[in-house]
């Protein structure tokens, strides 16, 4: 059974798998990645140069104070000169960091949409069982925040490579100067390495926390805004408000604890910058003096120097980043292995159908082999209209999930139309099978919207129709926009029963050659449903259908009434025949009780 | 640059409550920027010293090895300020967002129905996450450092005038621009990101609901059709985001030009004045360094303006729902209510969502000898009704009184500790089946929860489970058919000890035999309990007191089951059809 891992359980920065994962992500955008890699390097390249230039101007003006060079004039020219060197390092400078930061973010947001398409086109064909055990707001989570966190990472790292260009192309500018200067000076790389490699355990272990911290009080957030009717109910707002209340203060407590660290790194780079300072100052003055080394070479070493300790301080930084960012690669490599069980066949059978159904020999377990449906044999013909009543976890719902293929079976064949549904796609299977779900689920948008569900070419009218027939025209047009009303979340400013109403008709719109009802019409009352049947004699006439309820009467005109217990039909026929049989049905039926059930 | 009216309630939240944090930080600040910029002046001595010495030549080292010395002392104190201020920055942050995270779940956990009918929850959630993120981010790396920022730049403005007035000037010649540059990219990208976190929304709606509705996305093989909303929603906020990466880019790279601009002109006129004697090499370098300081957050301004943009519209997001007024509270007078139930009465109860009226004019009266019965078509208005009795909505017209006080007046947690609602709609927290069972009373103990688990007929299940009471629900534990969910349900509200019970079609799912001994048990529990049900199985209904036939917002029918037979209207026809399906519909 596939299931999803806890949450920011992991700590590592760096997981080979994960990066080798995202490599294929990247690929498509190799240009983009050069490119903005160019553009980087360009930049950085250029930034090395200014202290450079300024070296230059500061000694050419400089050898005229202490005039031991040549004419004023000639220092002039080359001041000049410097200036236009600055000015064009200035202009590639601006331009490198406009396409460097445009082309990188972009190609970053390009790469992110292209996983979360990837995850989301992936799940839509995992398995239902998987959908079913998996908390939605958990697969969002990852749809949203982890694929922005590998965005966030990649962005950096291509940056990063720039800032160790920078760090290299630094240091042996700065040896290249002086190198006698130049290795003091880098003297202190090692101690930053120490404070680091003592700093980093300690610094993981509060960034892993803080994140942990972060999810509880987000999870909670989140179930008590979905919870929140039951919660006002039982008057636990002010209760769960404390609860909330520690966890935010855990998170908060565990934040400052990370920023305590991470916060860390700063002082020290900057201790250590002040370090290398006074190394220039001393050395570098003695060297200047013994005229070793200009004054503009020391002006170069300081400019230098503070940039140096730049791209240190963004790469410890980068470590929160990375870590995170290893931690939802997990978690989203996770949901792109679910394995899709159920797979089209590579040369489907798409053929019309004739009508029929039949179970040969099915057997069907959810979990091992506890077998809901156990060699399981029925046959529907084309136009009949087949009623399944039994009590819960009879395995009613059962049948209609393999039906339409949402599951396997363990063993047989489901023929649907003289086809094994193996053989054909999901989409044939989809096309002709028409379902009407427990849950009716509707949409935001308008009812229209709704019931149209996707198929732009179902008339206004034709719905019109179709609704005055079932019965709920006229509720649709007591409503303030009628079929244009664009209802709440999930519908919630209808009524259960309106809701499974709309999802009857949403079924018939679709025109399929079968349809499955199941307790399709459970939130309604005898009388409206009764209504609805009677609709229903008319519009399921051309029609195979299965109506699968445990209210008696809701499958009491059906041609033929299948009672199902623990996986076995235990009865089976029209009403009258059930009645006379003396079995179950008539038992409960005689008994007055309106339905089967536990 | 105005900020909008939100961002100032943000700021003066550590105004009021972090003074001390706030103004440790400020001082910080104040400390690391003066000594940041003290560091150029020295070195600008130093190198001055070693030129002058070098044309001197005089050898004495022991003058710099003083600077040395006290550059980095001085560097090590900045550090430390720094570190100070960028703690308690973090702090301040970190506890607004502390605040804000509280008073965003208090509130929503108060909020009325009406509200929480009307908005997308997963917009909520992605307010309490990511809006209250934006929000932190900016006060840290938003106003903070752009305070530092100005200290350097006030700091450093001293020491640069100082040293030649023209050159000083030059050195700020930046500002300026970089004020109108990030004045109108803060403009649009405050627009820009309004507009992306309504099309973020969009799209998190879109990939919601086709997972939440997988089964029907499935069984319609409506794939194509769901991946072509995906689409479009992502396309759009693919484009919106582009806009904003156009608009930080241009900007921090206009940035950068005009600062490496001015920069160029100090060196060359700089080295000019060198030249003329004006000022001295050190002075030069100092200038240098000093703007050399200032390249870094030069760089950053980009970012901390996109920060403030997006907290600004962050922030009216959060205020959206933070300002929203509860509808349903306690009003000044609002009295104690434990009382047993004598009699729960309605008074011409009138009631509409918006201008669509769902109840009018409905009276009548439960107590524990007189139990109600609902039934009635789909839209008749039933569950608004059962919502209306513990007050989840205000009534537009008419009144409920229980022992005869207007529940108005009624403190809002007793009146729902009084009255409970078993809702169709029913909500179980992945947690435990204790926690759950004991959701209404987190103290009660394990024979309380097993006594009322048992009355749901509920307590052999979990007793069978592998971790019994411990056992969690949901994605991490146990699935639950829908009438162990309803049982469940029951449970808790058996535990919660309430005087007037509504079941509103809470009991579909449990076979007619249980809910009847389920109802027996309540009974027992306390003659006093009062019951309201609304089913549609006439069975759950037909030995109530009275039953009351609603259709579209009125009551058509009432009387006991006898009389209603007998008056052989709607409910009669209703019962011959469930007990004799092969009756027309008239």
């Amino acid at each position: 059974m596939v299931q999803l891992s806890d949450e920011d359980i992991r700590a590592r920065s760096w997981d080979y798998n994960v990066v080798n994962r995202f490599i294929p992500f990247v690929k498509p955008y190799k240009k983009d990645a050069f490119q903005g890699l160019f553009f980087v390097l360009t930049l950085t390249i250029a930034s090395l140069f200014i202290p450079l230039v300024i070296k230059d101007i500061i000694d050419e003006a400089g050898c005229l104070v202490s005039s031991n060079c040549q004419s004023a004039v000639d220092v002039q020219k080359a001041l000049l000169y410097g200036l236009i060197k600055f000015v064009g390092l200035s202009a590639i400078i601006g331009f490198s960091i406009f396409m460097s930061e445009f082309i990188i973010e972009r190609m970053g947001e390009k790469i992110l949409l292209d996983m979360r398409t990837n995850m989301f086109l992936h799940l839509q064909d995992v398995s239902i069982s998987f959908m079913d055990k998996t908390d939605i707001g958990r697969l969002m989570s990852r749809l949203q925040g982890d694929v922005a966190a590998m965005q966030e990472a990649l962005q950096m790292s291509v940056f990063a490579i720039g800032d160790m260009v920078l760090l290299v192309g630094i240091i042996s500018v700065l040896l290249f100067m002086n190198f006698q200067l130049g290795i003091l000076t880098i003297l202190i790389i090692p101690i930053l390495i120490l404070i680091r490699l003592i700093w980093l355990p300690r610094a993981k272990k509060a960034f892993l926390d803080a994140r942990i911290k972060s999810s509880l009080a987000t999870s909670y957030l989140a179930e008590n805004i979905n919870g929140v009717r039951t919660v006002q109910t039982f008057n636990r707002q002010n209760y769960n408000g404390k609860i909330y209340e520690q966890k935010a203060t855990d998170l908060f407590k565990a934040q400052v604890r990370a920023t305590k660290l991470s916060a860390l790194m700063m002082p020290t780079v900057e201790t250590l910058t002040g370090l290398a300072f006074a190394i220039i100052i001393i050395f570098g003055a003695n060297l200047v003096i013994q005229d070793k080394i200009t004054a503009g070479v020391m002006v170069a070493y300081i400019l230098l120097v503070q940039r140096f300790f730049e791209p240190i301080k963004t790469i410890s930084m980068q470590y929160n980043v990375m870590q995170r960012a290893m931690a939802s690669g997990y978690r989203i490599f996770e949901i792109m292995d679910i394995p899709v069980s159920i797979k089209d066949p590579v040369k489907p059978l798409n053929c019309d159908l004739d009508g029929s159904i039949k179970f040969d020999n099915v057997s069907f377990a959810y979990i091992d082999d506890n077998y809901i449906i156990k060699n399981f044999n029925l046959e529907i013909k084309n136009g009949e209209r087949i009623g399944i009543v039994g009590p819960t976890g009879a395995g009613k719902s059962t049948i209609s999930n393999l039906i339409h293929r949402f599951y396997d079976a363990n063993k047989g064949k489901i023929i649907l139309g003289g086809v094994d549904i193996k053989k054909m796609s999901q989409t044939h299977i989809g096309k002709n099978v028409g379902m009407v779900l427990q849950d009716p689920f509707l949409f935001s948008g308008s009812i229209l919207d709704n019931v149209r569900y996707g198929e732009e070419k179902i008339s206004l009218d034709l719905i019109k129709e179709e609704s005055i027939k079932l019965g709920i025209d006229e509720f649709i047009q007591n409503l303030p926009n009628k079929y244009e009303t664009i209802i709440g979340q999930r519908g919630s400013d209808l009524s259960m029963g309106q809701r499974q109403l709309l999802s009857i008709l949403r079924a018939l719109l679709a025109d399929t050659k079968y349809l499955i009802l199941d307790e399709a019409t459970s939130s309604i009352d005898s009388y409206t449903e009764k209504k609805i049947q009677t609709a229903l004699d008319v519009l399921l006439d051309n029609r195979t259908s299965i109506t699968i309820a445990h209210r008696l009467a809701t499958v009491r005109n059906c041609d033929r009434i299948i009672v199902l217990n623990d996986g076995e039909i235990i009865e089976s026929g029209n009403h009258d025949l059930l009645i006379n049989n003396k079995g179950l049905y008539s038992k409960l039926y005689k008994l007055n009780y309106s339905s089967f059930d536990d | 640059m105005s900020i909008s009216r939100n961002l100032v309630r943000i700021i003066k939240i550590p105004l009021r409550a972090n003074k001390k944090d706030l103004a440790i930080s400020i001082i910080a600040i104040i400390f690391t920027a003066a000594l940041q910029m003290s560091i150029p002046y020295l070195l600008g001595l130093s190198i001055d010293k070693a030129f002058n010495n070098n044309i001197d030549q005089n050898l004495s080292i022991i003058p710099f090895i003083q600077i040395g010395i006290l550059v980095f002392l001085l560097s090590f104190a900045r550090g430390a300020f720094h570190y100070v201020h960028m703690f308690t920055g973090e702090k301040i942050g970190q506890s607004i967002a502390y605040k804000l995270r509280k008073s965003y779940f208090d509130k929503l956990q108060n909020l009325s129905f009406s509200f929480h009918d009307t908005v997308h929850t997963g917009d909520l959630i992605t307010k309490g996450i990511i809006d209250i993120e934006g929000v932190r981010l900016f006060v840290n790396t938003g106003i903070l450092r752009f305070f530092l920022l100005g200290i350097f730049i006030l700091t450093g403005a001293v020491l640069v005038l100082r040293i030649d007035l023209i050159l000083g000037l030059l050195a700020l010649s930046f500002i300026p621009f970089i004020g109108i540059v990030s004045s109108v990219s803060r403009l649009s990208l405050r627009q820009n990101w309004i507009r992306l976190q309504a099309q973020l929304g969009i799209l998190t709606r879109v990939m919601d609901e086709n997972l939440s509705g997988v089964r029907l996305v499935r069984s319609f093989m409506r794939q194509k059709y769901e991946l072509q909303k995906f689409s479009i929603a992502s396309s759009v906020v693919r484009k919106t985001t582009f806009r904003q990466i156009f608009i930080k880019s241009t900007s921090i790279s206009i940035n950068s030009f005009v600062f490496l601009i001015s920069m160029s002109l100090v060196v060359y006129f700089g080295a000019l004045a060198v030249t003329e004697q004006t000022i001295t090499i050190g002075e030069l370098a100092a200038l240098v360094a000093f703007m050399s300081i200032l390249q870094g957050p030069v760089r950053h301004i980009g970012q901390l303006v996109n920060s403030i943009a997006r907290a600004s519209a962050a922030s009216s997001r959060l205020y959206d729902v933070l300002d929203h007024s509860i509808e349903v509270k306690n009003n000044q007078k609002s009295i104690q209510f434990n009382d047993p139930v004598e009699e729960l009465k309605i008074e011409n109860l009138g009631f509409s969502y918006g201008k669509n009226e769902i109840l009018k004019n409905i009276s009548f009266f439960a107590n524990p000898k007189h139990s109600v019965g609902i039934v009635g078509p789909p839209g008749a208005g039933k569950t608004t009704l059962s919502r209306l009795l513990p007050r989840f909505y205000n009534l537009n017209s008419g009144r409920i009184l229980l022992n005869g006080t207007n529940i108005e007046d009624i403190n809002l947690e007793h009146l729902r500790h009084s009255v409970n609602l078993v809702d169709q709609d029913l909500f179980l927290f992945s947690d435990t089946f204790r926690e759950n069972v004991r959701f209404g009373k987190p103290s009660a103990d394990q024979d309380e929860i097993k006594s009322s688990t048992l009355k749901a007929h509920i307590y052999n299940h979990i007793d069978n489970l592998p971790e019994r009471f411990e056992t969690l629900i949901g994605e991490r534990g146990v699935q639950l058919s829908g009438g162990q969910r309803q049982r469940l349900s029951v449970s808790r509200t058996f535990l919660f000890h309430s005087k007037v019970v509504i079941f509103d079609d809470s009991t579909s799912a449990i076979d007619t035999q249980t809910e009847k001994e389920i109802r027996e048990e309540m009974s027992e529990l306390g003659e006093n309990i009062t019951l309201i049900v609304i089913a549609h199985r006439i069975s759950s209904v037909m030995n109530l007191d009275e039953i009351l036939y609603l259709d579209n917002g009125t009551i058509l029918e009432r009387g006991n089951h006898n009389e209603l037979i007998k008056l052989d209207g709607r409910y009669a026809n209703l019962y011959k059809m469930q007990i004799n399906p092969e009756l027309k519909v008239i």
